[in-house]
């Protein structure tokens, strides 16, 4: 595709990618680090359920993993990972290590518990971060390793583009499902009330809202609050190319995120966090710039810049 | 996102986790709050618990393996046969947290099961069972 009609659609350079592995990875990485591995070390395995290429790994494994010190050397090597990926330090490594053990580390919580998709898109995002250049820019590795970043726009663009694809696919899919399974049921009135109200009335959920209770009697309402939701899900995809579509449909989808918090207990913010793949990060830094305030701070950015920290520029 | 729709005919069952303090009062325990690890998952471990679900995959744990030959098969397995070990975790996990001289530590943890009746949006609280342990 010509480089020019790339450029319009979405960003195409090496900062653009950089920003979002930063963006992506301190996320992940601050998760982790406020999540108690060493409690899930005490849960027994005898519990567990392993699926997929899970149940490859023997039982011995997971018993000698599932315990307080087994759990806290796991998120040692995801500490680690996540912060030299965020830094882009030894990226090309780091990223892949990352992705692996926190894709490994999904499948162990899922093995206790439901099969949660909240931070699938996420899993996706770190694999196509852990195979392309992504510290070309923003990186400790530009910085001491001079990388000098690569011409042309398939090598940053396309990522970017597949990250969007694969987010928009999580909603895409979801409605998909939605029809394939429950067809024109999934509208019935009752749906949304009770869907909410049962994950409300135990306390095996991160929050305990009972604003669900209400619904029943806003049950004409629902219908329409889902089928305006299941619209939005198949619209998602435009979110990927339209400047004008993109600020609505993800606005909407902080506002229908939000909304599951209180009334169903159930959040999302892994797909929140996803959301900075729609964002043109050199697009708003140019905009920024022109805020006098962080101007100065750029331009001292700039001189560091001269000495040797590339990755910085936007220009 | 909320792939599944409710049913409200079918009535559901639901889990509330529960402590018994040392000074006797009952207190409620979020297990999100234990392990929040699981912040997303927890709720469907509780279920599949209850229903012996780890006994039931392609090769279960060795020492549930070993119970399944000492009882006979899956037909002779009690409900919920290693609920009282998940519950026993969840209570030291409690309990760690506290010094050892806290009368806020738990003496006995439980899970109490209720049943949401069907096609009414009342009744939320019908009361099914509950499994104790004491610590």
């Amino acid at each position: 595709m010509e480089s020019r009609t790339l450029r319009k659609l979405w960003p195409t350079d090496a900062p653009a990618l950089g920003a979002i592995r930063v963006a992506i990875c301190t996320f992940v990485l601050l998760d982790v680090l406020l999540t108690g591995f060493m409690d899930v070390g005490r849960l027994p395995t005898t519990v567990m359920r392993p699926t997929g290429v899970m149940q490859v790994l023997p039982w011995r494994f997971y018993d000698a993993l599932v315990t307080p010190r087994g759990m806290l050397v796991l998120k040692f090597l995801l500490v680690i990972s996540l912060a030299a990926s965020a830094a882009g330090y030894f990226t090309a490594a780091s990223t892949k290590s990352a992705a692996l053990l926190f894709m490994f580390y999904q499948g162990l919580v899922r093995s206790f518990g439901h099969f949660n998709h909240d931070e699938m898109p996420i899993v996706y995002i770190l694999v196509v971060l852990a195979f392309t250049p992504c510290a070309d820019a923003f990186s400790v590795d530009a910085w001491f390793r001079r990388v000098k970043q690569r011409a042309g726009t398939v090598v940053y663009g396309y990522p970017i583009l597949l990250m969007r694809v694969l987010v928009a696919w999580s909603y895409f899919s979801s409605a998909l499902i939605k029809m394939r399974v429950g067809g024109f049921s999934y509208f019935n009135p009752d749906n949304l009330p009770t869907l909410a109200i049962s994950h409300s009335l135990d306390n095996f959920h991160a929050t305990h809202y009972r604003l669900a209770l209400w619904l029943p009697n806003f049950r004409a309402a629902t219908t329409v609050i889902v089928v305006i939701v299941v619209l939005w899900e198949f619209l998602f995809p435009l979110a990927i190319f339209s400047r004008i579509a993109r600020p609505m449909i993800l606005g909407f989808g902080i506002l229908f995120h939000l909304t599951t918090i209180f009334f169903m207990n159930v959040s999302f913010p892994y797909h929140l966090a996803a959301y900075v793949v729609f964002v043109d990060w050199p697009h708003v830094v140019t905009r920024l710039k022109k805020i006098p305030f962080l101007s100065q701070y750029h331009r001292r950015l700039q001189s560091l810049s001269a000495r040797g920290l590339p990755g910085t520029q936007f220009d | 996102m909320m792939m599944a729709g409710g049913n409200s005919r079918s009535g559901q069952t639901y889990y509330i986790l529960r402590g018994e303090t040392l000074t006797g009062a009952t207190i409620d325990l979020p297990a999100v709050d234990l392990t929040n690890a699981l912040s997303n998952v927890a709720f469907g471990l509780v279920s599949a618990t209850v229903e012996n679900k780890s006994f039931s995959i392609r090769s279960p744990h060795p020492a549930n393996v070993h119970l399944l030959t000492e009882l006979g098969g899956e037909q002779s397995l009690p409900p919920a046969a290693r609920l009282p070990d998940l519950l026993r975790a969840w209570a030291n996990i409690y309990n760690s947290r506290l010094p050892a001289s806290s009368s806020q530590r738990l003496r006995a943890i439980r899970i109490d099961a209720y049943r949401w009746e069907s096609g009414a949006y009342s009744k939320y609280d019908t009361y099914v069972r509950t499994w104790r342990v004491e610590l």
